[in-house]
């Protein structure tokens, strides 16, 4: 079979690398958060199976896996703001925060809001939550899954992140940064990768920035989380190298719930910190979902 | 309340006038106990108010440019107050009167043609409509038997769509 780039060249981290290409041609399942701050999640799943969603527990609390006819969106549940379809590894980034109520939350790369209303959910909507996104496009999403799911503590801004500046620390920042979403890519029947990105934008480099800039932001002691949805060591480990190299961060370990990897420490004649063995990959064909690179990240 | 030099973006607190003459009608008109709303603070643009989660940190953000804060809870609709469907969906399980319980078939009917005829003993105004437990959002009664959907265009457009 043709692998497609840029997967020939991971073949020397990729666990179990045929069955990973072979998963490439799977269509993903479809997960789905349950809102408890409006209704418990009994009353929620009831109300899911009288509308023909099935759910399959998960390794994540509030997180099932859905089955049955109807599209997620399409349901009344979806519109009365009772659930979040959402990849099953987009929770692992929030997990690693260590979230806890009234805390001071920053989101660097918020839109469309899944991780932001899955910190809400954690924080029982209190706090601050100040989710910020560079595009206005994707900033109305945002807006509208905060409001759709009844959260109260969320501050929305539009602005880029490098330049975000407020007077105050937080205690917990999460960058979700933009990325090349390797993590996504599924074949098509013809050999071909849909979804692609296209574009010639230096990812790393707005990534490193963003990182930095998140770091900047957080009170000492407390926690950046940094995750993408690719599987780029330049994208991933590149990133938590610089920075390391720049500033007093160290990678803490931090135990998912679902089958991860330790951060690779070579890649291309590039040598990383030995810490990065300390953040996490996960890869679809293990979880069964969108892969993730994970990196939690403590200030002195 | 302290003066606080906000950024020209946020919406600014509402006085404690204001924010009780919103909550008694909410306590009014739907009977909710304005104690529900006691861990949330107010502020208000030009046309609506946001509930936002009371807490320390919001003073220290002030100075930023923001999109939004909170979560829009009362419109100005002309010369009346309206609860803005989330705020409905998220309270109106406490709510007591001028609420309509409405099966689903009714609620897409509503939804398709924009109002249905109902028999209903409440005096005209704002009402809540209500699936079992749970709350769709807002209608407009219309004595004697009009009631108008007041839930937001995505909303009716995907209910007159699903079946």
């Amino acid at each position: 079979m043709n692998i497609p780039d840029p997967f020939p060249a991971y073949q020397e981290f990729i666990p179990d690398f045929d069955r990973f290409i072979k998963h490439l041609s799977v269509p993903l399942p479809p997960y789905i958060r349950l809102n408890t701050l409006k209704k418990p999640e009994s009353r929620i799943s009831q109300r899911l199976l009288s509308e023909g969603i099935m759910l399959e527990a998960t390794p994540i609390k509030w997180i099932y896996r859905a089955t049955g006819t109807k599209q997620l969106r399409a349901s009344h549940s979806y519109y009365l703001g009772l659930t979040y379809p959402q990849a099953l590894s987009s929770a692992l980034p929030v997990l690693a925060l260590d979230l806890h109520p009234c805390q001071l939350v920053l989101d660097l790369c918020a839109a469309p809001g899944g991780k932001t209303t899955h910190m809400a959910q954690i924080m029982g909507d209190t706090g601050t939550i100040l989710a910020n996104d560079r595009k206005y496009g994707r900033v109305t999403a945002l807006l509208s899954n905060v409001k759709r799911m009844g959260i109260s503590n969320t501050v929305v801004s539009n602005c880029r992140g490098e330049f975000l500046s407020p007077p105050v620390k937080f205690d917990r920042v999460l960058v979700d940064a933009p990325c090349s979403g390797e993590g996504r890519y599924r074949l098509y029947d013809n050999g071909e990768i849909g979804h692609r990105r296209q574009g010639s934008t230096d990812l790393t480099a707005i990534q490193k920035g963003l990182l930095l800039k998140g770091f900047d932001l957080l009170k000492p002691g407390g926690y950046i989380v940094y995750s993408t949805c690719t599987l780029n060591p330049l994208e991933n480990e590149e990133v938590v190298n610089h920075l390391l190299k720049k500033r007093a961060a160290n990678v803490e370990s931090w135990t998912p719930p679902l089958t991860g990897h330790a951060g690779i420490e070579c890649w291309r004649g590039r040598h990383f910190d030995q810490s990065i063995r300390l953040c996490r990959r996960f890869y679809p064909h293990e979880i069964d979902s969108v892969g993730f690179f994970v990196a939690k990240i403590r200030k002195q | 309340m302290k003066s606080i030099q906000w950024d020209s973006s946020w919406p600014k607190y509402v006085s404690s006038e204001k924010r009780r003459e919103l909550l008694n009608f909410w306590e009014t008109r739907f009977g909710v106990p304005p104690a529900l709303f006691s861990p949330f603070d107010m502020a208000a643009s030009s046309r609506v108010t946001y509930l936002i989660k009371r807490s320390p940190f919001l003073t220290k953000l002030a100075s930023v440019r923001i999109v939004r804060a909170g979560l829009p809870f009362m419109r100005n609709a002309g010369l009346y107050l309206k609860p803005t469907t989330e705020a409905a969906q998220l309270f109106g399980y406490m709510a007591t009167r001028n609420t309509v319980s409405l099966h689903l078939d009714q609620i897409h009917s509503l939804c398709r043609h924009g109002e249905i005829t109902l028999k209903l003993t409440f005096t005209s105004g704002f009402v809540l409509i209500k699936e079992g437990e749970y709350c769709w959002g807002c209608g407009l009664f219309l004595e004697p038997d009009r009631l108008l959907c007041r839930l937001p265009k995505n909303i009716r457009k995907e209910l007159e769509r699903l079946k």
